[in-house]
C-alpha cells in the first residue's frame, strides 16, 4: 500500500522515470559494445521519453484531469 | 570538420537554451519541466540540422547520463546528511547555540545568515543552507523577506567549491581540465579571486541591510577577518586541494566567529532598535522548546564533524588516498561523428569514479554515523530513519532529472557541433568585447538551471571554444565563468522558492529577486572587467 501511495505521488513518478533512464543507460551500452544499432535506438528512445515524463504530467496530463 | 557557421545553424544552436530561457523565467516552468523540453530540442536539431545519427546521439546520452549519476550521488548523499540533522533537531540546537554565545545582534544576524550557511554549503549546498537559514533568521526576529534574502547571499560564495566542489569538478570534467595542470591551477586562483571578492561584499551588504553606515561601521572588523578566513583561505586552498579548499576555511570561520564575539567591541549586547531587518514584535521563542534540551551545541555537529575527520583522513592522508583510489569505474565509449564530420573521440575510460574517494561516500558515511548516533541518544524516534531516507529520495528526484537532462543536453549540444557553432557565432559579432560578459553567462546559467554546477556543465565548454577562438587565455574565462556561476546561485528561482516555502512567503520571490538582482549584476560586470583589462590590456 505505502508503496502503490509513494509512486503516485509526483516524486515516484520521477523515481520510476529515474529507474527507466538507469535501464536506458545499459540498453545504450550494450547496444554500443556490440554494435547494435537497434539496441541504441531504442535505449535512447526509452530515455527521451523517461525525461518527459514530468513536462507531461505537469502541463499535460494534469491540465487534462482538471478540465474534465 | 565541416559545420557551416551561419546565423540559421547560429539560431538553430541557439534556440535549445533560449526555450530553456523562455520557460523558466517567462513561463516560470521549474528546471524539471523545461529541461527535457530543452532537450528535445537540442535532439531535434541535432538530427536536422547538424546531420547526428542515432549512435552518436545514444553514445552522448550514454556520456550524459553516466556523468549525471556521479553528480547525483553527491546531490542525494548531501541532502541525506541534512535530513538527518533536521530529524534530530540539531539545527535548532545550533541556532539556540548561537544566540547565547554572540552578545551582539549583528553578529547573530552574520553568523545565522552567513557564516552557517558558509558552513552548510562547504559541505552539502543544493539550496540546504537557504532552506536551514531561513527560519532560523525568522527565529531571531529577522522579517521573513530578508530571512529569504541573506541566506541567499550568504551562501552563493561556496557555490563553486563548496560540497566537496561538486561545481567546480564539474567544470573540470565538462571542460576537460587536467587536474594538476597550469591551466587548472590558473582556473583555480582566477575562479578563488573573483569569490573572494563577492564573499567580502556578502558580508557588507548584509550588514549594510542590518542598519546602513552604522551597521557596516560596527561588522567591519569582523566582515574583514572572517572574509579573509574565507575567501582568501579558499584562494590559498585551491591551489592544494579544491575538494577542502571551501569547506575548511568555512569550518574555521565558524569557530573564529565566536572568538570575534569576545573581542572587546563585540563582547558586550548590541544592537540597533530601529534596523530596517528586524521585527521587534515578534517573539523569539516560538521555536526554542522543540529543540532537545539534551543536546549540546557540539553533539548538534557531530555529523559535521565525522564528515569533516572522514574527509580530511581520506583526501589528506596520501596512502590512505592512494589505497582507497585504486577502485574506479568508468565506461568506454566509440569515436562517433556527424554528418559534417565533426568527431568525438573514442574514450578508453570515461569519467572514471573512484566511490571511496569520492565525495558522496564521505556524505553517506557521516549520515549514516548521525542517524546510530542520535538514535542512541533518542533524538531520533522510531520511523525516524525511515522518515529520513524519503525525505531525501523525494528532494533529491525532482532536481535528479533536470541534472541528467541539462547534463545530457550539453553533452548533445558539444557532441554534435552545436556548442562549437555557438561559441563562433558569439566571438564574431561581440569580438573581444564578449569578455565582459563571460562571468553574466555563468550567471545567467545559475539563474536558469538553480545550480553552479549545472551552468559549468552547460556553459564551461562554450567558455573555452570561445576563449580559443578569440585567442585568450581560457583559464580567466573559467574563473569567471564559476565565479558568475556561484554570484547567479543567489537568484536562482529554485533556491529563492526553497528559503520562501520554509519562510512561509511563498509567492514573494519577486520581491526578493527585486533586491538581490542590482546587488549579484554588479559584482559579476565588475568581474567582467577586470577580466577584459586582465586578458586584453
Amino acid at each position: 500500500m505505502e508503496k502503490k501511495r509513494f509512486f503516485k505521488t509526483k516524486e515516484g513518478g520521477l523515481t520510476a522515470a529515474f529507474v527507466v533512464i538507469l535501464i536506458a543507460f545499459v540498453l545504450i551500452l550494450a547496444g554500443l559494445k556490440m554494435q547494435g544499432d537497434g539496441m541504441c535506438a531504442a535505449g535512447f528512445v526509452l530515455m527521451a521519453a523517461a525525461m518527459l515524463y514530468s513536462p507531461l504530467k505537469v502541463y499535460v496530463f494534469d491540465r487534462m484531469k482538471k478540465k474534465s | 570538420m565541416n559545420v557551416p557557421t551561419n546565423l540559421f545553424m547560429w539560431i538553430m544552436a541557439c534556440l535549445p537554451i533560449i526555450v530553456l530561457l523562455l520557460l523558466m523565467i517567462k513561463f516560470q516552468w521549474g528546471a524539471t519541466e523545461a529541461a527535457p523540453v530543452g532537450l528535445v530540442i537540442t535532439i531535434v536539431t541535432g538530427i536536422l540540422f547538424y546531420k547526428a545519427d542515432i549512435r552518436l546521439l545514444a553514445s552522448e546520452s550514454a556520456k550524459g547520463i553516466w556523468s549525471a549519476l556521479i553528480i547525483l550521488l553527491i546531490v542525494w548523499t548531501a541532502i541525506l546528511l541534512y535530513q538527518v540533522a533536521d530529524e534530530a533537531k540539531a539545527f535548532l540546537v545550533i541556532r539556540n547555540g548561537m544566540r547565547k554565545l554572540l552578545p551582539n545582534e549583528l553578529l547573530v544576524v552574520l553568523a545565522l545568515g552567513w557564516i552557517l550557511e558558509s558552513f552548510l554549503q562547504g559541505i552539502t549546498g543544493f539550496g540546504v543552507p537557504v532552506a536551514v537559514g531561513a527560519p532560523l533568521l525568522i527565529g531571531i526576529g529577522v522579517t521573513p523577506l530578508y530571512a529569504v534574502i541573506i541566506p541567499l547571499l550568504g551562501q552563493a560564495w561556496g557555490n563553486t567549491f563548496g560540497t566537496l566542489a561538486a561545481a567546480w569538478d564539474a567544470l573540470v570534467m565538462s571542460t576537460g581540465l587536467e587536474p594538476g595542470s597550469p591551466d587548472y591551477l590558473a582556473a583555480a586562483f582566477w575562479a578563488g579571486l573573483f569569490i573572494w571578492l563577492w564573499n567580502v561584499i556578502t558580508g557588507l551588504v548584509i550588514c549594510w541591510f542590518y542598519g546602513k553606515g552604522r551597521a557596516v561601521k560596527k561588522g567591519l572588523p569582523a566582515v574583514l577577518i572572517l572574509a579573509v578566513i574565507q575567501g582568501g583561505g579558499e584562494l590559498l586552498l585551491t591551489q592544494v586541494n579544491t575538494t577542502i579548499s571551501c569547506f575548511v576555511p568555512s569550518c574555521i570561520s565558524l569557530v573564529v566567529l565566536f572568538l570575534i564575539g569576545r573581542m572587546k567591541m563585540y563582547r558586550e549586547e548590541w544592537s540597533l532598535s530601529d534596523s530596517p531587518i528586524m521585527n521587534r514584535a515578534s517573539s523569539a521563542e516560538d521555536t526554542a522548546d522543540e529543540a532537545p534540551e539534551d543536546m549540546s551545541l557540539l553533539q548538534a555537529f557531530v555529523p559535521y564533524i565525522l564528515l569533516t575527520a572522514l574527509t580530511m583522513i581520506v583526501l589528506v592522508v596520501t596512502p590512505v588516498n592512494k589505497f582507497l583510489g585504486q577502485l574506479s569505474l568508468g565506461f568506454s565509449f566509440p569515436e562517433t561523428s556527424t554528418g559534417y564530420g565533426f568527431v568525438n573521440k573514442a574514450e578508453a575510460c570515461f569519467s572514471p569514479l573512484a566511490p571511496f574517494t569520492h565525495a558522496s561516500m564521505f556524505l553517506f558515511l557521516a549520515s549514516l554515523a548521525g542517524i546510530v548516533y542520535f538514535k542512541r541518544h533518542g533524538w531520533i524516534k522510531e520511523g525516524g530513519t525511515k522518515r529520513v531516507f524519503a525525505k531525501s529520495v523525494a528532494m533529491t528526484m525532482p532536481s535528479g532529472i533536470a541534472v541528467i537532462g541539462l547534463v545530457i543536453m550539453s553533452k548533445i549540444m558539444g557532441g554534435t557541433g552545436q556548442t562549437m557553432v555557438l561559441a563562433d557565432g558569439i566571438a564574431r559579432i561581440l569580438g573581444k568585447a564578449y569578455v565582459i560578459l563571460a562571468p553574466v553567462v555563468g550567471m545567467i546559467g545559475s539563474f536558469m538551471t538553480g545550480s553552479n554546477m549545472s551552468s559549468n556543465i552547460l556553459f564551461g565548454d562554450f567558455q573555452v571554444t570561445t576563449a580559443n577562438l578569440l585567442h585568450l587565455d581560457k583559464a580567466a574565462f573559467l574563473g569567471a565563468q564559476t565565479a558568475g556561476g556561484a554570484i547567479g546561485s543567489a537568484i536562482s528561482p529554485s533556491k529563492i522558492i526553497l528559503g520562501t516555502t520554509t519562510a512561509g512567503i511563498l509567492g514573494s520571490e519577486g520581491q526578493v529577486l527585486k533586491k538581490i538582482i542590482p546587488i549579484t549584476l554588479t559584482t559579476t560586470l565588475v568581474i567582467g572587467i577586470i577580466v577584459f583589462v586582465s586578458v586584453i590590456l
